[in-house]
């Protein structure tokens, strides 16, 4: 490659990245102080742990950022059949590990959640079947594989069970597949059926019409289904504007069941107020700003879907999460990226901002081959 | 590359860059993406300043409910400043059954039993509590730091979710049953329910402090630290006027009481302070454990006991909850005719050498008998009529004070009121609502009217103490956290009920009643113990109560003591034997305690003694006193025969010696033809005085004339004939 058609990387979405990374330690100190105080008699017990993992993820970060991107296209099936195989390692007893009522987990010598890491590799698979299939002009084959994988790796998921990880699956693929090109016609054929499938399940489980009827009216099911949302809106309510002051919420105390994990945002709106909660909305819609423009300046469709698939996983499972802690939709467990504690989830956005950086900063290949 | 192929790559090339419709649908989809967090940040903004009012009431109410900071209960003292009351700190256990549930490495019946194991509660119950869909079930409260341990322990080895362990207080009482009854002990709230706890619960149990969220307060210096809060006000500690020692020798004593008569239905020990009506032992028996108020009472089974239900507490009230030292009323019995006496000295009815008549006397048709009906005392004098506990003697006087003052004295002894100790729930007294005299007749002696055993303790203090009726209270101060005085109980004189003089004469009335008269048992070695035995019926046949009350020293009372038993089933149902021994024992432990010193000696009465009189003490006796005293003997003289009689000792009687010394006892042979023995002569005419005298061959300085009031020498002693023996003789001036 010729030095003279390199970019500069994109600086301000590693300032957002970072900005988001600061402040997502500081709120989960504050919200996990008490529960880490009351369980494990010392404050500091997941700070460390996370600051840790955001340092780790950095150091990835920067080495990623470091790594032509295009050896992601080059290793496309590797990393799927990698991710893959982790994935359904969470099937293998003795390896998975069990949280909740969940085998999310597998323990390879360390504990992680492989589907974070599966996300990314699905995103670089995604990228890497729609560029082979355009290139050998088949745009119906290419369309129903992406269909087949998407839903076929949400369902693995859902079946863990981890129905969020799921949603954001389908729903990335989605964007993926719509960026790269698909006919209209076809994806309309695809989403209302999908849709109406959901939609029926949604409402023949038992446990899934609790949730959706404690999500219609939660203040008909205090005690379980709706206890959370209740908690979180309490929370949300007492910030106000300006909020109670950085520490000193008191739904994190008792109410808000391990409120550095899914719920974080609702202490963030009560200790911060509006004014937190605009600047961590608006900080994710900058990200997502500098991420769509990575993909719109990258000449190279493998490079923008790339870009446009991490972009949207940050925002969608922001935006996902935020709707949850508000009441806006169905109680799933999803972390808030770059604010739920999480060692793996944190790492995972880190080293996605690398691969970003990277893209930004690639030349325009088009025009190289053009000359 | 020709052409064809050039254009098909190029088309390649085309198809895997960035086109227009890529840049298109990703600015569609930035767009969408960009409206949707319009729409979080719209609806965040909703709930934080639309919603919020409504949010922040229902929260208000939710975190009121929980987060009050509890008020730590003030500490109850006795007057020696041990500790009778005290908050410790205890751990609740709570789980939420829908996060244990979760749980997988362990199942729900596995955690139940553990829970179980460690807190010894009922299984199935507890299964049903974790089984069940909620947030909350409470499992355990009350749980002492050890057991909370164990659970600690066992959440974590097998890092159990979903069982959560908070902190509380719990009432402990290091002494249990001691003073059960007067201290009394708190509900599951730590509020107070019975006793001081209950009487005191505004000074004990502080104010509870506030978490209040909706105040924004700045310059926080921890960062976890409630800033916004009420602190909650530590409640007063409360110094008692109870004496552990003397509490426990009063339990004790009360006993064994109960125990070698068979009570059937308890007992009763007032201890208190003579000069100050302060209390300093309690004792109601049967009493209960303060740490396990509600455990079924001896003697009982009742199906599904749990002390809580409302015939368990209607039982508890009735049995061993309740405090029979203020609760319940009895029949003061011949106890009372210290108050009549007392009356009848104050009015200046009768003076003590006054010759009265133990004579039936007819009030109204009912007939009126002395005690001793076979051998009525005859003719005597009022204190030899108060030594003998005359009843007719008491009525005749009755009728002189009349009845208008009689019951105003009734009334100024505090037997109308509530005596106005701190304790709740005082017996109401009973009398006639119109007395008649004969009501009156009988009541002279302590019959057919009840008064609560306070009223009495408080009473004989008046007695005692120069003529004052005290409030009798078992509160000495109530002080802060930092040991200020926040009320000082100073004694609260109700009112003169009778005149230091009358007093002062009472006070040695009632010590030869111990040590002349009826309540003998009483008497307690160098221990002037001044007061009277008691016996009366009850409305069921052949149950009795029998008490005995008096105080000590006689000549500067320190203490009062009421010892009741009521229901005596052994050998005896007499207040001089079944009160009057036990009251002994409580005198002669309590002084102790108090250091008193026997005989108002100011040397240390542990290793010194004063020498008793044994001159005229046959050896046997003498020698039996003398052990008694902790002393030896040896005799110079003849030692065998019945009527080997000590004529001279030393040292020399009320000599102080130390314990473990010798006297040594000159003894002789009494010639019955040279030695006489005086005989009983209190209350014998003169003439028959003078004629058995002088068939002794003694001779006879006479006083006055009518009846014997006093010898020169008393009953049984040996005198030489022909000794002039100086007898006083007064008239009866007093006949019905």
């Amino acid at each position: 490659m010729k030095s003279n058609g390199k970019k500069k990387a994109d600086f301000l979405i590693l300032l957002f990245a970072l900005a988001l990374t600061a402040l997502g330690l500081l709120m989960i100190f504050s919200a996990s102080a008490p529960y880490a105080k009351s369980r494990f008699g010392d404050i500091y017990y997941f700070i460390k742990d996370q600051m840790v993992a955001a340092l780790i993820g950095i150091t990835v970060m920067m080495i990623v950022s470091l790594l032509n991107y295009d050896l992601f296209r080059k290793f496309a099936w590797f990393i799927f059949a990698g991710g893959l195989v982790l994935l359904l390692l969470t099937y293998v007893p003795g390896i998975s590990v069990e949280h909740n009522d969940a085998r999310r987990w597998i323990n390879i010598g360390f504990e992680f959640q492989p589907s974070e890491l599966y996300k990314l590799a699905f995103i670089i698979f995604m990228a890497r079947i729609i560029i082979y299939f355009k290139e050998k002009q088949k745009p119906l084959i290419g369309y129903i594989t992406a269909i087949v994988i998407t839903l076929g790796s949400a369902f693995i998921i859902y079946k863990q069970p981890h129905l969020s990880a799921a949603v954001i699956i389908t729903l990335i693929g989605f964007v993926i597949i719509y960026a790269g090109g698909a006919k209209l016609k076809y994806l309309i054929i695809t989403v209302v059926p999908v849709t109406a499938l959901a939609a029926v399940g949604a409402f023949t489980y038992d446990y899934m019409k609790d949730r959706i009827m404690a999500w219609i009216d939660p203040f008909a099911y205090p005690s379980v289904e709706g206890y959370q949302v209740i908690q979180s809106l309490y929370a949300i309510a007492s910030g106000g504007l300006f909020g109670v002051g950085l520490g000193k919420s008191t739904q994190k105390f008792l109410y808000i069941p391990e409120p550095q994990n899914d719920f974080i945002f609702s202490i963030i709106a009560e200790e911060l107020g509006y004014i937190g909660v605009f600047l961590v909305i608006t900080l994710f819609c900058m990200l997502l700003w500098r991420g769509i423009r990575i993909a719109i300046f990258c000449e190279d469709l493998f490079g923008t879907l790339l870009a446009l698939g991490i972009t949207s996983l940050i925002f969608v499972q922001a935006a996902l999460n935020i709707a949850v802690v508000t009441g806006l939709v169905p109680n799933t467990g999803i972390a808030l990226p770059f604010f739920s504690a999480g060692g793996t989830s944190i790492v995972m956005f880190l080293t996605e901002i690398g691969i970003l950086l990277n893209i930004s900063k690639q030349p325009e290949k088009k025009r190289e081959l053009k000359a | 590359m020709d052409k064809k192929e050039k254009s098909k790559k190029t088309e390649n090339i085309e198809n895997t860059t960035n086109n227009t419709l890529t840049r298109k649908r990703l600015l569609i989809l930035m767009a969408v993406f960009i409206f949707i967090a319009m729409i979080i940040a719209g609806y965040t903004g909703y709930i934080q300043f639309v919603w919020a009012n409504e949010l922040k009431v229902k929260s208000y109410e939710q975190q009121n409910q929980d987060r009050t900071i509890k008020a730590s209960r003030g500490t109850i003292y006795d007057s020696q400043g041990r500790i009778l009351a005290i908050s410790i700190s205890v751990d609740t256990i709570s789980a939420s059954p829908v996060i244990l549930q979760k749980n997988k490495n362990i199942t729900v019946e596995e955690i139940a039993q553990e829970l179980c194991l460690i807190l010894k509660l009922n299984y199935e119950s507890v299964l049903t509590k974790l089984m069940s869909q909620s947030q909350y079930q409470l499992i355990a409260s009350k749980v002492d730091k050890n057991t909370s341990e164990l659970v600690k322990e066992f959440i974590k080895k097998q890092a159990v979710a979903g069982i959560y362990i908070q902190q509380d207080s719990k009432r402990y009482y290091p002494f249990g049953s001691l003073a059960a009854h007067a201290i009394g002990f708190t509900g599951d709230d730590n509020q107070g329910l019975f006793g001081l706890e209950l009487a005191l619960d505004e000074y004990l149990s502080g104010t509870d402090g506030k978490i209040l969220t909706e105040l924004d307060v700045g310059g926080t210096e921890l960062p976890f630290a409630f800033e916004s809060r009420i602190e909650a006000v530590d409640g007063y500690d409360v110094i008692t006027t109870l004496n552990a020692d003397i509490q426990r020798i009063a339990e004790n004593i009360v006993k064994q009481a109960i125990e070698d008569n068979k009570s059937k239905d308890g007992a009763v020990c007032i201890i208190s302070n003579s000069k100050t009506s302060e209390i300093l032992a309690m004792v109601s028996e049967p009493g209960f454990d303060l740490n396990l108020p509600r455990a079924l009472p001896k003697g009982y089974t009742i199906d599904g006991w749990t002390g809580l239900r409302n015939t368990d507490v209607e039982l508890l009230y009735s049995t061993v909850w309740r405090n029979k030292a203020i609760m319940d009323t009895y029949e003061p019995g011949s106890t009372f005719k210290s108050i009549t006496t007392a009356m009848a000295l104050e009015e200046d009815i009768v003076e003590l050498d006054t010759i009265v008549d133990d004579l039936p006397v007819t009030v109204f048709g009912a007939v009126i008998h002395c005690w001793s009906k076979e051998y009525p005392h005859g003719t005597e004098t009022f204190l030899q009529a108060v030594y003998n506990s005359c009843n007719p003697v008491f009525v005749k006087i009755s009728h002189l004070i009349g009845v208008k003052t009689f019951y105003e004295y009734v009334e100024s002894f505090g037997f109308r009121d509530n005596s106005g100790i701190e304790l709740q729930g005082e017996g109401k007294s009973i009398f006639h609502d119109v007395p008649t005299k004969l009501d009156m007749s009988v009541a002279s002696f302590g019959q057919r009217f009840q008064i609560t055993p306070i009223q009495m303790v408080a009473a004989y203090n008046a007695i005692a103490n120069g003529g004052f009726l005290i409030k009798p209270s078992l509160t000495d101060a109530i002080v802060d956290k930092q040991g200020n005085v926040i009320y000082d109980y100073e004694p609260q004189t109700v009112r003169q009920v009778i005149s230091k003089e009358t007093s002062d004469e009472l006070r040695g009335i009632l010590e030869g009643v111990v040590t002349e008269g009826g309540a003998k048992n009483a008497y307690v070695e160098g221990y002037r113990v001044a007061g009277k035995t008691g016996t009366s019926e009850t409305i069921v046949d052949d149950v009795y109560v029998s008490s005995f009350i008096g105080f000590a020293p006689a000549d500067n009372p320190v203490i009062t003591v009421l010892f009741i038993v009521f229901n005596p089933q052994g050998d005896s149902y007499y207040g001089s034997q079944v009160a009057a021994p036990y009251a002994k024992m409580v005198f002669e432990q309590a002084l102790e305690v108090l250091s008193v010193e026997r005989q108002g000696s100011a040397g240390n009465s542990k290793n010194s003694v004063y020498v008793p009189n044994l001159n005229g003490y046959n050896v046997e006796k003498a020698a039996q006193k003398i052990v008694s005293y902790g002393l030896n003997y040896e005799i110079e003289g003849s030692t065998a025969g019945e009527d080997v009689t000590i004529m001279y000792q030393y040292p020399e009687s009320g000599t102080k010696i130390a314990k473990d010394g010798v006297i040594i006892l000159y003894t002789y042979v009494p010639d019955s033809k040279m030695t006489v023995r005086i005989p009983y002569l209190v209350g014998k005419e003169k003439s028959y005085v003078i004629k058995t005298l002088k068939d002794l061959g003694l001779n006879i300085n006479s006083d006055g004339d009518g009846s014997c009031i006093s010898v020169q020498y008393p009953a049984g002693t040996y005198v030489e004939k022909g000794t002039i023996v100086d007898i006083t003789f007064r008239f009866t001036d007093y006949l019905d």
